[in-house]
């Protein structure tokens, strides 16, 4: 005879959590032609592939009527920290969209 | 945010629930079976895992001051909230005691700090995790290594579980996923299971790290580094305590660190580890701990010549080399942290190299 099937079940807790955009990652549109608006690149110091990668995107915003603002960022910690965040608030405040760069 | 949270957490103003409300997950009762659904799902981290019971999570709970609703932190690179809850249901995982859950509290909170700089860290290319020094009358009973094999193979639970819950409060509730969040090139084993150690402070020639930080002698503290591993050190031959320093100094100044990646030397700390019988001797030389870091600080450099032209032109830009030619590991001598730990069979030391942008934190455990 076969062996006893159940299968005792637990029940347990589920550790993750639900991230609002699991469901929804909308792709940024501008919704227009790019003429005049302000495009943010954020650049870090660490990120010297990244950097020819901007260096392009200028080149190519420009030529579509885009206006780049290209903001390096400072370090992280210290006074020094609490003045690259006060710069990327100001920086945020200026240009219509960003692209804020690596995670770095 | 837990702070404030928690002096009104029996207020009014601020209410709370004893529910758990995180979603009911059925799994066979089956040790085997809990674990490869872990890994199925991914909120495993290659470990096993034990089952986050309600029972388990409620006495983990109970250990605190605060509900199962209170927020600890958001939690980098997905800014997850990391509720009370949250962070127990993942300890429970990870084997957390109830007595050492607020420890993963207090380093949730600590790892969250501005200055620690998580969302970098949690993002970056690095290997780099927060690495958990605890101090004070808990360490012993808690389990937390701090002497033969502290930072991995003590086998104390302490040691073996708290850093683990970290980790995966960080994956679950933070949402950090190599090769998706996280764009780590090499990892490294505090990633898994984590590094939690304690400092043996009855061996310590010197005030603990946490009373150097402010906090007294019987506080409960839990530091956090972001280190980017172990960098192990030996030495038979040298009798100078001095001359010794002064190797490990230059041991800890190696030209690829990340300290000679920032664009100052003013950023980031580097730990030092020390065997008792070698702080003994350093004890010696330098009475005051403040004396032996201004050591560490004349001390830690390379000459610029050690490096090509081109890095060179970058640190003489960043104005990294000194008029002697020298490059500085450090600008500050309380940027050399150290710790006396590990075991009494001297000759080694290690160093818990620095990310170079992050800051390290303590907090206070609260109970």
């Amino acid at each position: 005879m076969g062996r006893d099937s159940t299968v005792t079940v637990v029940q347990i807790l589920d550790p993750r959590v639900t991230f609002d955009d699991d469901e929804v990652a909308p792709t940024f549109d501008v919704g227009g032609p790019l003429t005049g608006v302000v495009v943010g690149l954020r650049l870090d110091h660490a990120w010297r592939s990244y950097i020819a990668v901007v260096e392009e995107w200028q080149r190519l915003l420009a030529a579509d009527g885009a206006i780049p603002q290209v903001h390096w960022t400072g370090e992280r910690v210290g006074d020094a920290g609490e003045q690259t965040r006060a710069d990327l608030d100001e920086w945020a405040r200026l240009v219509d969209c960003a692209v804020v760069g690596l995670g770095n | 945010m837990l702070s404030a949270r928690t002096r009104n957490s029996f207020s009014s103003s601020a209410p709370s629930t004893d529910a758990l409300l995180s979603a009911r997950l059925d799994v066979p009762d089956d040790a085997g079976a809990l674990y490869a659904r872990s890994l199925e799902e991914g909120w495993g981290d290659g470990l096993p895992v034990l089952p986050p019971t309600e029972d388990a999570v409620r006495a983990l709970v109970a250990a605190t001051p605060y509900a199962p609703d209170d927020l600890i932190c958001i939690l980098p690179p997905r800014m997850g909230n990391a509720t009370v809850e949250k962070a127990a249901v993942n300890a429970a995982m990870a084997g957390v005691e109830p007595d050492a859950f607020p420890l993963v509290i207090a380093a949730l909170e600590a790892i969250t700090m501005p200055e620690f700089n998580l969302s970098a860290l949690a993002a970056t290319t690095s290997s780099v995790f927060p690495m958990i020094i605890v101090n004070g009358p808990s360490r012993h009973r808690l389990g937390i290594d701090c002497s033969h094999g502290c930072m991995g193979g003590g086998g104390g639970r302490g040691s073996m579980t708290i850093g683990r819950a970290v980790a995966l409060a960080l994956r679950n509730v933070g949402g950090q996923r190599v090769g998706e969040t996280s764009k780590s090139v090499f990892g490294q084993p505090a990633r898994a299971g984590g590094l939690c150690f304690a400092e043996w402070e009855e061996e310590s020639p010197w005030p603990s790290l946490a009373v150097q930080r402010g906090f007294a002698t019987d506080d409960e503290v839990v530091t956090v580094h972001g280190g980017k591993g172990t960098h192990a050190m030996a030495d038979i031959h040298v009798d100078d305590a001095r001359e010794l320093l002064e190797l490990v100094a230059k041991s800890m100044a190696f030209p690829l660190g990340n300290k000679f990646l920032t664009p100052t030397a003013d950023t980031g700390e580097v730990v030092l580890a020390i065997n008792p019988v070698w702080a003994q001797r350093f004890g010696v030389a330098f009475p005051d701990v403040d004396d032996l870091r201004s050591f560490l600080l004349g001390t830690a450099w390379q000459p610029i010549e050690l490096w090509p032209q081109g890095n060179r032109e970058i640190l003489e830009r960043q104005g990294r080399v000194d008029d002697r030619g020298r490059v500085h590991l450090c600008a500050r001598p309380e940027q050399f942290v150290t710790v006396v730990c590990g075991g009494r069979g001297s000759l080694h030391a290690v160093a818990l190299p620095s990310w170079g942008e992050s800051a390290i934190q303590s907090v206070a455990v609260a109970r």
